[in-house]
């Protein structure tokens, strides 16, 4: 229980993580922006 | 010190991981060595404890010494010794080849590359060797969670494709974690050995909480190994994740995870449950029959090299699982056999396609244009995986698809034999264009003039990333080769749970 918990929590932590490099990469995270900038970017 | 083997293979990783985590920012040579010298440790571990598996029948190794309905028990059969051993040798394969990579793709994060590396591999070679269902879950949250920091190291898109995995494997965690929840109410035990026990025991595989257990437990496991309608996050986090980590991640992920569905399936539901009981066999294999057309046709339709291998591993799952689920002797020898053949193959492919990406920076098929002439060595390693891919005899990706079709044969499941034979057409299509391009350029028509021209130098890749290439290629040969001692060791697993 406590272990899935303690999971639960480094699981956000590294999603909110990733949000953020998702974020200073791409300059939004609304996904369809982000799906734009890679489809228009290259 | 022998007795205490099992504990080795996984401890050797994880210590030399916070070690590094403590000291590989200050001192960052020291990585690479600590790396490769805790890596050989757990190989020779998991060799040692495959011997003695041999001598002395299933090891039960209690750690700390606490017995398993309190403790944490480590049991050892001829599965998990060789899935050990497999994991081991890719890491320390990897671990070689990734010395050049690493400081070129990620320069100011050596250490926390190595230290994610080392926590992954002793993640997935603790799923492998523990006996506990909860235990699992845990360091099945330990290597995803580290595959996606590997994986977010890439470049820009691989972001993207982290989260995606990132939702799409906490989704799957959280479905195995809900099938362990409802074994445990029903029989008040995590010890998979233990659940098999109660469940026989107290008469409760008619229940239906355990059914639930099972479909919740099947699919999250589904999930995580990419098996078709839930494969949508592999591609994309293989293709543009840094070269060392699709090297590592692509060959053993998905059979780890293919170990973890038989364990389940055998050891934990029992033979008698999973195929008689329940008998879904039908669908499942027609549900791998897809994943495996599938897989290859998309695979046809990529112009991206890694993205290409991405696919083929989608159908490579498909090949798996539906070898399991044919509930036959043979087909399951195959799907075994096929977990440790497809683990080198799949990481003879990824290794090339690495060199093809460090030589020319590019990462589309094309790029292999006159590499025959420029890398021999590298072209021949890279054609005897893409033989075994295709399955030509004596590379051991034969004799796996040899098992699987007898299987298949056996159990009157003709739709897999069709798709198996399919799939090794489209993989010949697909390895012979690169060979054909890498021999003979990709516009062999239109540039024939300048081509005898200019003599392209021999530049084979550095020995760091060579080596392991070749070590893998030699290794295809052998696995294949002699094959007949690991099919025994299966066999003899096989016939022990009972299938028939």
């Amino acid at each position: 229980m406590l272990t899935a918990i303690v999971v639960g929590v480094s699981t956000l932590g590294v999603g909110l993580a990733v949000t953020q490099k998702l974020y200073r990469e791409f300059g939004s995270i609304e996904e369809n922006e982000i799906l734009e900038k890679i489809t228009s970017g290259k | 010190m022998i007795e205490q083997s099992p504990a080795f293979i996984l401890l050797a990783p994880f210590f030399t991981a916070i070690f590094i985590a403590l000291v590989g920012i200050r001192f960052r040579w020291i990585c690479f060595p600590l790396v490769l010298i805790s890596l050989t440790l757990s190989v020779i571990a998991s060799v040692c404890t495959l011997f003695r598996v041999l001598d002395e029948g299933t090891l039960r190794y209690f750690l700390g010494g606490w017995a398993p309905p309190f403790g944490i028990e480590f049991r050892i059969d001829g599965l998990n010794a060789l899935v050990a051993i497999v994991i081991t040798v890719v890491a320390l394969i990897t671990g070689i080849y990734s010395r050049q990579r690493v400081l070129a793709e990620t320069p100011d994060k050596v250490s926390q590359f190595y230290t994610l590396y080392l926590l992954l591999v002793a993640g997935l070679v603790g799923m492998v060797i523990t006996g506990d269902a909860f235990n699992l879950y845990v360091l099945l949250e330990i290597s995803s969670l580290t595959s996606y920091g590997l994986i977010a190291m890439g470049p820009k898109r691989a972001t993207l494709a982290t989260f995606k995995y990132i939702i799409m494997g906490t989704i799957g965690a959280s479905f195995y974690l809900l099938g362990v929840g409802y074994l445990y109410i029903k029989t008040g035990s995590l010890n998979m050995l233990d659940i098999h026990e109660q469940l026989v025991a107290n008469n409760l595989l008619g229940s239906q909480s355990v059914m639930v257990a099972f479909i919740m437990i099947t699919i999250g496991v589904w999930i995580k190994m990419a098996f078709f309608p839930l494969h949508s996050w592999l591609p994309n986090a293989y293709a543009f994740a840094p070269t060392t980590t699709s090297s590592l991640l692509a060959p053993l992920v998905t059979k780890v995870m293919i170990y973890v569905m038989i364990r389940m399936m055998l050891t934990v539901f029992g033979v008698e449950y999973t195929f008689i009981q329940l008998d879904w066999s039908n669908i499942v294999i027609w549900m791998s029959v897809i994943a495996i057309l599938s897989g290859s046709v998309m695979a046809l339709a990529q112009t991206d090299l890694r993205k290409m291998l991405a696919f083929l591993i989608i159908a490579e799952v498909g090949y798996m699982v539906g070898g399991v689920w044919l509930a036959d002797q043979s087909g399951m020898i195959g799907a075994i056999y096929h977990i440790i053949s497809d683990a080198f193959m799949t990481l003879c492919v990824f290794l090339f396609a690495g060199i093809v990406f460090a030589k020319t920076g590019n990462r589309n098929i094309n790029a292999v244009e006159g590499m025959f002439k420029k890398m021999p060595l590298t072209m021949m390693a890279f054609i005897v995986g893409a033989f075994s891919l295709i399955g030509i005899p004596p590379t051991c990706g034969f004799f796996s698809k040899w098992y699987l079709i007898q299987g298949g044969i056996n159990s009157g499941h003709w739709e897999f034999v069709i798709a198996l034979l399919l799939s090794s057409l489209i993989n010949a299509i697909l390895f012979f264009r690169i060979i054909e391009i890498a021999y003979f350029g990709a516009n062999p028509a239109e540039g024939h003039g300048h081509h005898h021209t200019e003599e392209p130098k021999r530049s084979e890749a550095s020995p760091s990333m060579l080596i392991p290439l070749l070590c893998t290629a030699a290794l295809l040969l052998a696995i294949g080769i002699f094959n007949d001692p690991i099919i025994r060791i299966i066999t003899d697993f096989v016939v022990a749970t009972g299938l028939r």
